[in-house]
């Protein structure tokens, strides 16, 4: 129903942000979302979200970043934080071993409460703290590998990959978002032909375009 | 003049008026020679009500006066008239030079118009001469500020920043106020603090590529350091096994010495080898940081680098201790204390040259955080391991660890307190896997005596324990006298005792023998000890696998005074010292379980043989000339077990058991006469088994060869029980018995009790033979009367 009434964006992408507490998420979300919207509003779960508008490929798309607000600290994030959500920034410390060490248990998180098929990026904060530096970036690309994630090191002091680690998630999610799109597409040509019923173009976008809402 | 006339005027009238008068006019005098103010007398004047008095007198001065001015004017007039005639005189001649002065002044003008025009000239041209100079001032100037900043830029673009820095304070001390441009100086004002932040920014992020860069020269230089102090460890080691060589060869043969003395030579080329080695240690650079510092130091900003320096370094060595949780400790912890050896060797050399960058108390501050932080790590980590082998690596390296930072001069106390405080644990564990190891060569006993065919079979199995029964190599194949039990039990009590020595090595105590004395003590009394007692007690089999127990308890005592010569030597004791220490035998109790169950075996067996005394004929007509038939098999087999025994059991324990075994048969002997089963017998009878004693006797004679103290009585004695017994059977009298003296003498064995009960089965054959030799029996009487009485007496006593 947003989507047929609201005309200011074509898609609208949920993002969590996890993490151990102390690693940055919070000031990832602002750097990015500063220069548009500020914290819209405060969620009754105890969480915090804010979002943007961007264009991918031509689509606009608003990213809906959730921020857990402290909670990590006290292993309380519900299943709710993740309902919905097609993408994940694994945020964690290059200057503490254990918030990497402690990505593993993120993951396995993830995967419990989370869809399967949701976008992952790992991101390593704090890259201006090069000379603190306690995670050398060829583990993580090891470990990023391994687990089929994306990978940036970022700063948000910096500002340093923190645009494009929110383009590099929303360009995957889009891409995955398309290529069901075009599935479905196919499984309804090909269920139409038997039938020999003419199909009317713009009913096949009306459905599309459904299906991408039920997606979201 | 006029202040002169008054007074004398006044003078006069005051000589012809009233005192009263005279008084006033007095005062009034003085008040006008001194110019003072007259109000108050005019005033007093009036009040007084005397102003005519005052008026006429002023009146008479004015006549006076009057007739002063007329006689001046008189005398005056000529010369006024003289002046008025002189006055027309010089208004002719002004008039005449009045002309003659306009003549002049034409003249002049005429003359100095063309000079005026010059001079206009001049002037214009003395303006433009000084603006020219003071623009060429201004320019040159300028010049030398463009060459200052020029040669500022070079410096910046070659990054000389203190010499860049050194030509901005040139501009801005010398130049800045002769600039006459406001605009260059307006330039200057802004570039000059932006060129410094400049600098400081470019000099902090070389600091800071520095600060990335030292963490991993840190760890290369922390392993590399520990290497230095692992090579130190190992030519030391070197040299004290040479030591050892040297030691041992006092007992080796001469072509030993020769190739000993070879080894010695190859050893020492090896040393200069690592000595050379180990010279070529690399350096680090502290270029950029004392750049930075230096720039710092220039720009003013000295303590705020210094804090900004301490408090990242701070941090740097606060990352270092992490310790992963993804990693086993095992793996992590070379790189863990090398990363932090690396960084105090840094800071040692920040230190002495870092020109007081940062002091010695802050960086004792850092290695108090830093050993806090070990020491916690190392408690933690010790804490959860299981494993003896991990400890010691551990151990190994914090201590080489401990040897690389106190030669910088840092204090290892604490690291070292860890370390000993886990020294229970480290043993313990120690002794539990040594538990399991000795219960497995334990059980994978044959009991067979071990074959080796070639001469470093018997090097590695008898040797190197220092079991050898003689200096001299044997032929082969060798049958040794022990099982595969011994060295292998001896193999994990040397690993043991070099475990234990490993981890008191180099760990603060130096004198730490004593420790692993007291840990070699409880694994041979308390572990080796009691898993033997066990396989004795459960697993024998026969006397041959018996015998084999005693033969390899015997083989171990002599391994024991090995095992501990062998922890005084690895432990730096001189070898004089633990042997004046005499100790006793820490596997006591499985030698005494061996011989116990040998002897037990031997008795059983022997019981057997002894059965064959049932067929002993008690009431024969003749006594059996070469023994019974229980003796001889009792004979045949001891001869058997000796022959056997003696290739593998020293004669000490030998002659231990066949005391046990001669006792026993003794016993056996003195039982059956005692028992049940016998209900009466004749002299011939105990003729026939004093006959046996004898053969028994004739045997244990006959091993005197081989003991080396050539004591046989002592087995001799072994047969006193049944010797005596018989011997007071076939004795005339007696009731000799009953004399104390004797006794305690000939019969000191004898217990009252059995005496009766045999006594009384003997039986006279001159019963039968009475009635046919009246003679003979008379001749009996004596003997049978005597142990009647002897019967009698010791039957009233009990």
């Amino acid at each position: 129903m947003a989507y047929k009434v609201d005309h200011e964006y074509d898609y609208l992408f949920k993002v969590v942000l996890i993490g151990d507490s102390g690693v940055g998420k919070s000031n990832i979300l602002s750097r990015f979302t500063r220069n548009e919207f500020c914290l819209e509003s405060k969620s009754t779960i105890g969480v915090e979200f804010a979002t943007r508008t961007l264009q991918v490929e031509g689509k606009t798309v608003k990213a809906q970043i959730w921020d857990t607000a402290g909670q990590e600290r006290y292993r309380a994030i519900t299943s709710a934080y993740y309902r919905g959500a097609v993408g994940a920034l694994l945020v964690y410390d290059i200057t503490k071993r254990q918030t990497f060490d402690n990505v593993q248990r993120w993951l396995r998180e993830l995967r419990d409460h989370a869809d399967s098929n949701i976008v992952i990026m790992m991101a390593g904060n704090k890259s201006d703290l090069n000379h603190l530096r306690a995670v050398s970036t060829e583990d993580a690309q090891s470990l990023a590998e391994r687990e089929g994630l994306s990978f940036l090191e970022t700063s948000a002091l910096e500002a340093y990959n923190v645009e494009k680690a929110f383009q590099t998630i929303l360009f995957d999610i889009y891409h995955i978002i398309s290529k069901k799109a075009l599935a479905a597409q196919e499984a309804n040509s090909s269920t139409g032909l038997p039938q020999g019923t003419t199909i009317n173009v713009s009913n096949m976008s009306s459905n599309a375009g459904n299906r991408s809402c039920c997606s979201n | 003049m006029l202040s002169s006339k008054p007074p004398r005027r006044k003078v006069v009238p005051a000589n012809g008026d009233d005192s009263a008068d005279k008084l006033d006019q007095l005062l009034l005098s003085s008040a006008i020679s001194n110019n003072e103010d007259l109000g108050p007398f005019i005033r007093k004047a009036f009040t007084s009500g005397k102003p005519e008095t005052l008026h006429h007198h002023l009146r008479h001065f004015a006549r006076s006066k009057e007739s002063e001015i007329e006689e001046v004017c008189k005398a005056h007039y000529q010369d006024f008239i003289l002046a008025v005639d002189d006055l027309r005189s010089l208004l002719s001649d002004v008039d005449s030079l009045k002309s003659s002065l306009s003549d002049s002044n034409s003249r002049l003008q005429h003359v100095a118009r063309p000079l005026l025009s010059s001079l206009d000239a001049f002037v214009e041209t003395r303006n433009v001469s000084k603006n020219v100079n003071l623009a060429i001032d201004s320019v040159r100037t300028c010049v030398k500020l463009m060459e200052v900043c020029t040669r500022a830029n070079r410096h910046l673009a070659d990054d000389n920043f203190y010499m860049a820095l050194k030509c901005v304070d040139a501009i801005e001390r010398e130049y800045l106020d002769q600039t006459a441009s406001s605009t260059l100086r307006r330039m200057l004002e802004k570039k000059i603090p932006e060129i410094r932040s400049y600098i400081e920014r470019k000099v902090n992020k070389e600091f800071g590529d520095w600060l990335v860069e030292i963490r991993v020269v840190s760890r290369n230089l922390g392993q590399l350091a520990i290497g230095q102090a692992s090579a130190a460890r190992q030519r030391e080691e070197d040299l004290r096994i040479k030591q050892r060589q040297a030691e041992e060869q006092s007992r080796l043969s001469v072509r030993d010495c020769i190739y000993a003395l070879e080894e010695e030579d190859e050893d020492g080329i090896i040393a200069g080898g690592i000595g050379e080695d180990g010279g070529g240690a690399a350096g680090f650079d502290l270029t950029s940081l004392c750049r930075a510092y230096h720039i710092h130091q220039t720009l003013g900003l000295e303590d705020r680098f210094k804090q900004y320096y301490f408090e990242n370094r701070k941090l740097q060595l606060t990352s270092d201790f992490q310790v992963s949780s993804m990693t086993p400790f095992l793996e992590s912890h070379q790189t863990f204390f090398a990363q932090i050896a690396g960084f105090f060797v840094v800071e040692d050399r920040v230190l002495r040259a870092g020109g007081g960058l940062i002091s010695k108390m802050e960086v004792e501050n850092l290695w108090d955080i830093a050993v806090s932080k070990m020491c916690s790590v190392l408690e933690d980590q010790f804490s959860r391991m299981q494993t003896a082998n991990h400890l010691l690596l551990i151990k190994d390296y914090v201590s080489l660890l401990g040897v690389t930072l106190r030669r910088y001069g840092y204090p290892i106390d604490a690291l070292l307190d860890v370390l000993s405080k886990h020294r229970d644990k480290y043993h313990e564990l120690l002794l539990s896997d040594c538990r399991k190891l000795i219960a497995e060569a334990v059980a994978a006993d044959k009991f067979e005596q071990m074959l080796m065919k070639k001469e470093y079979e018997y090097s590695m199995n008898v040797l190197s324990f220092q079991i050898q029964t003689s200096d001299i190599i044997p032929a082969f194949p060798y049958v040794a006298p022990f099982s595969s039990t011994v060295p292998d039990c001896c193999r994990i009590v040397r690993s043991f005792i070099e475990d234990s020595v490993s981890f008191m090595s180099y760990g603060g105590q130096l004198e730490f023998y004593e420790v692993v004395k007291k840990y070699l003590d409880r694994l041979l009394s308390e572990v080796l000890d009691e898993a033997l007692v066990k396989l004795i007690n459960t697993s024998i089999n026969g006397v041959s696998q018996a015998m084999q127990m005693a033969a390899n308890m015997a083989v171990l005592e002599r391994a024991c005074d090995f095992f501990f010569r062998h922890a005084a030597q690895l432990s730096g004791v001189p070898l004089r010292m633990v042997e004046r220490s005499r100790r006793n035998f820490p596997l006591r109790k499985a030698r005494d379980a061996a011989e116990e169950m040998l002897s037990g075996l031997l008795k059983a067996k022997v019981d057997g043989f002894m059965t064959l005394i049932e067929n002993v004929n008690w009431m024969g007509d003749e006594a059996p000339q070469s023994g019974n038939e229980y003796v001889n098999e009792v004979i045949i087999y001891l001869e058997i077990l000796v022959s056997t025994a003696q290739q593998i059991l020293p004669s000490q324990v030998l002659k231990r058991v066949l005391q046990e075994v001669f006792a026993h048969i003794s016993e056996k002997i003195v039982g059956t006469l005692v028992s049940d089963s016998v209900k009466r017998f004749n002299v011939n009878a105990i003729t026939g088994i004093e006959v046996d004693i004898r053969l028994l006797e004739s045997f244990a004679d006959n091993q005197a060869s081989l003991f080396s103290d050539g004591d046989v009585d002592v087995l001799r004695a072994s047969l006193a029980g049944s010797k005596q017994l018989i011997n007071l059977l076939l004795s005339n009298h007696p009731e000799n018995f009953l004399n104390p003296v004797i006794r305690e003498r000939s019969y000191n064995t004898l217990d009252h009790k059995k005496v009766v009960i045999v006594s009384e089965k003997l039986r006279d054959p001159s019963d039968r033979l009475f009635g046919t030799f009246g003679s003979r029996g008379a001749r009996q009487n004596p003997k049978r009367k005597s142990l009647d009485t002897l019967i009698k007496r010791l039957r009233d006593v009990s």
